[in-house]
């Protein structure tokens, strides 16, 4: 996605309108990100992990 | 004992308990100098003097009259302007929130109510509670008042402005990448967010509700353990609110930390680091070392990583928030605000949903790594000297999101596992601003943080100098 295609997706999406100049440092951070997200999550098998963050919280609490 | 604007937030309900002075002195005491400072810090963001004397004249009548009163019974505080109570102004740092009058009272408030605690000012905010320096593009900056050229830190600038200005004795701040523990370290005040689900976020405002936590910012450390324990505890109107018993945390606050445990974080958090803050930082190890803790090295890859899945949280859960906002009344946002919102977004779903599937495998991962070694972790809580004002003002001119995270990328990873996570002053850099290194411990283990951050305190006297105002 470019940042034409970027915003026109907040155009048609959330009804924004924003210069696609503007734009460029949010949509290159968004892509870094997001590549990271999938790459991480990708080499974790979800269904072997816990999945409640919640629940994980408690159960790495010390123990009284 | 007379009043004094500094004194500790105990000592000034021991003080009011004790009759040594009033309720009412301590408020007047309190008004006049936000009278006096609070236009030059630009820290205060509404108040109504004569209903804070009232409240204050009605809780010496309380004493007086002999009935039993709560730990903070009297006591002027000040809060973010981001804590609803019924049917007062709750601005939020926006321009959008004018004339907004909340109908509910956020429980944190209704908890300090309930210890008798006097909520006399609203504090200014960044706009939103989105931004790390304490700029705000409708309000001003907030000035620091260690060096007015200095930025307090944000987003809670107005409760580190005022508590460490002696204004009132002690606030709430909310910190969701940061914005309780930015501004203590950058106003030489200890400040604590909780683990996740600590303390009920019902009636703040929300930013991102999977981040958001909210905490003290107080002059000592014993403040923060009694104004964290007010305020924490379960809550049905919090669905996140931990259904845990809230342990003492004053109870064996004084016993040292012979044995303890402590990982020095190395690597993300000292990379770039400025010296002096660098020298500071290892100075208070060396304390640490010497009040008996056992020191070792503790080294993580996936910091980074954790600021970057923070970040697409935080993003998509504020973009959402605000996307009607924002299509409504798009230039009644500030510039930054609005580009930071933007970048929210602009996330696909499916990165937001894998961010959170993370967060429970990468929290195990670190506990595991952390905690097999170590009690606490202790890591410099920014990277460098508290900047200017004018050298953070960085609107949304090109490099701002980069500069923003930079910040408060220290803070970060907490946020994101959802770690109790404090700042502690360690002295002062040579331009006279405060510097300070954060502490970090399991969940729900704030008492070791406190136990560790008052044996500190006992030993540097670290949080016993103020700034002079004249």
């Amino acid at each position: 996605m470019d940042t034409k295609q970027a915003a026109e997706q907040l155009r048609l999406v959330y009804g924004i309108t924003v210069d696609p100049s503007a734009i460029g440092e949010q949509l290159a951070t968004m892509e870094a990100n997001a590549r990271l997200a999938a790459e991480l999550a990708g080499a974790i098998d979800f269904e072997a992990e816990p999945a409640d963050y919640l629940s994980e919280l408690d159960r790495q609490a010390p123990v009284r | 004992m007379s009043v004094d604007p500094f004194m500790p937030l105990e000592a000034a309900a021991a003080g009011i308990r004790n009759r040594d002075f009033t309720s009412v002195e301590l408020t007047r005491l309190a008004l006049e100098r936000i009278g006096t400072h609070g236009d030059s810090l630009n820290c205060i963001a509404g108040m109504d003097p004569p209903a804070a004397l009232a409240a204050a004249a009605e809780a010496d009548a309380v004493i007086d009259a002999g009935r039993p009163v709560g730990p903070l019974h009297g006591v002027p505080l000040g809060h973010k302007d981001m804590y609803y109570r019924a049917g007062r102004p709750a601005g939020c740092g926006a321009r959008l929130r004018d004339g907004f009058v909340p109908g509910t009272t956020a429980t944190a408030l209704n908890r300090l109510d309930a210890a008798g605690a006097l909520d006399i000012v609203r504090l200014n905010m960044v706009e939103f509670a989105l931004g790390p320096s304490g700029h705000n593009e409708h309000t001003g900056a907030v000035r620091n008042p260690w060096n007015t050229d200095h930025i307090t830190g944000g987003s809670s600038s107005g409760s580190g402005s005022a508590v460490a200005a002696g204004l009132v004795y002690g606030a709430l701040g909310s910190d969701t990448g940061g914005s309780i523990r930015t501004p203590a370290a950058c106003c030489g005040l200890v400040g604590i967010k909780g683990t996740y689900g600590l303390v009920s976020r019902a009636g703040a405002m929300p930013l991102s509700f999977s981040l958001d936590h909210v905490g003290p910012l107080t002059r000592t450390v014993r403040d923060s353990a009694l104004m964290l324990q007010t305020i924490a505890g379960p809550d049905p109107r919090d669905p996140t609110s931990a259904r845990r018993e809230v342990p003492d945390y004053l109870a064996r606050i004084e016993d040292g930390i012979e044995g303890l445990r402590i990982a020095v974080c190395e690597d993300f958090f000292s990379d770039g680091i400025d010296p002096d803050v660098a020298a500071l930082n290892a100075e208070s190890i060396e304390v640490l070392k010497r009040l008996g803790a056992e020191i070792r090295s503790f080294r993580y890859p996936d910091l980074d990583k954790m600021v970057a899945l923070a970040n697409i949280i935080s993003g998509s859960e504020s973009a959402a928030f605000h996307a009607p906002g924002l299509a409504r009344d798009w230039a009644g946002y500030g510039r930054q605000t609005r580009s930071r919102l933007v970048a929210g977004l602009l996330y696909p779903a499916v990165s937001y949903q894998q961010a959170l599937k993370l967060r429970a495998p990468m929290l195990k991962a670190f506990c595991e790594a952390a905690f097999s070694q170590a009690d606490i972790l202790h890591a410099p809580a920014l990277g460098q000297p508290v900047p200017t004002i004018a050298g953070t003002d960085f609107g949304d001119a090109p490099g701002f999101l980069g500069a923003v995270v930079h910040l408060s990328r220290n803070i970060r990873p907490f946020n994101f596992l959802g770690l109790p996570a404090m700042s502690v002053p360690c002295g002062f850099t040579p331009d006279g601003l405060p510097a300070a290194f954060q502490l970090a411990g399991r969940p729900f283990d704030e008492a070791t943080l406190f136990r560790t951050a008052r044996a500190y305190e006992r030993e540097t006297g670290c949080t016993g100098r103020h700034p002079d105002l004249t």
